[in-house]
């Protein structure tokens, strides 16, 4: 065993020195570099594994914000749908009540105008006879005046003789 | 109500002097002034002529004459008076106006309900109406 260690040319001493040695870098690195290292690493690893637990959350949120969203996207479609609906309804009646309106309107006039017409044409029928009549009773005054007591004569027998046989 | 109190006041007045008068030898002159003392005194002076109008139509109904109104539109000549006079009886009450109005013709009133009118204003009315 001895001359196979020496063969290779291992000191006992050196490597006990350095075993030492190697120990001691170990104790040292692993108190100073490898737990802080590590402690760095967990902490990154719970910081990485809260993102993600938070991003899926978010995810889950934000997918029901998503349904949400379009329920209320298509709720506010149909509220549009039944507003247009109603408006359109209310729109016809208007439309319906002014024709109506208008309709009633126009026969109004009408019926003002054909009134005013006749009025008018009775109130010219009327002055017309007014005139023919002015003109009937002057001629009549002319034509008296120039023999009033012969015509009165006529008149007055006439009257006596309805008189006398009523 | 109290208009119609007075018009049946009115009627009874005339026809109690109506009725007075119409008897044969009374003094007319005395009954009038009494009549119209009794007028003065109910407050129916006012009236007076009312009550002598409707007197005068219930003695006339009573002894069978007529009241005729004449109305003309100019003063009528003698030969016109002669016409209107054959309508005339003996007892009857004559009144005449002068309405120019009428133009030319008359218009005669017979007890104030009977009426013939040959006036020139009532035909140009005709033609009015």
């Amino acid at each position: 065993m001895n001359a196979f260690i020496s063969q290779f040319g291992i000191d006992w001493k050196l490597f006990l020195s350095q075993l030492v040695n190697f120990l001691l870098i170990l104790i040292i690195l692993r108190f100073f570099v490898y737990k802080p290292v590590l402690k760095i690493l967990k902490e990154r690893n719970k910081k990485i594994k809260e993102g993600l637990d938070k991003a899926e959350e978010a995810g889950i949120r934000l997918k029901e914000i998503d349904v949400i969203g379009k329920e209320k996207i298509k709720e506010a479609e149909n509220k549009s749908m039944e507003m247009i609906k109603t408006t359109e309804n209310e729109a016809k009646a208007l439309g319906r009540e002014l024709q109506k309106k208008m309709e009633e309107n126009q026969l109004k006039l009408q019926k003002e105008l054909q009134d005013s017409y006749k009025r008018q044409q009775e109130e010219v029928k009327n002055l017309v006879l007014k005139n023919a009549v002015d003109l009937v009773k002057k001629t009549i005054v002319k034509t008296i005046e120039l023999k009033p007591e012969a015509i009165d004569e006529a008149l007055i027998k006439k009257a006596v003789e309805g008189a006398k046989h009523e | 109500m109290l208009n119609m109190n007075k018009q049946k006041t009115i009627k009874l007045y005339a026809k109690a002097l109506a009725e007075i008068l119409s008897k044969k030898g009374i003094d007319e002159k005395k009954i009038v002034n009494n009549f119209i003392k009794l007028l003065v005194s109910t407050g129916y002076e006012g009236k007076s002529k009312e009550i002598l109008d409707l007197t005068e139509d219930l003695l006339l109904a009573k002894r069978g004459k007529k009241k005729i109104t004449f109305e003309t539109a100019r003063k009528t000549t003698a030969g016109q008076k002669k016409i209107m006079d054959s309508l005339v009886e003996k007892g009857d009450v004559v009144k005449e106006k002068i309405n120019p109005e009428l133009i030319a013709g008359i218009k005669i009133i017979i007890n104030d309900s009977r009426q013939f009118d040959s006036s020139k204003q009532s035909k140009l009315n005709k033609i009015n109406t």
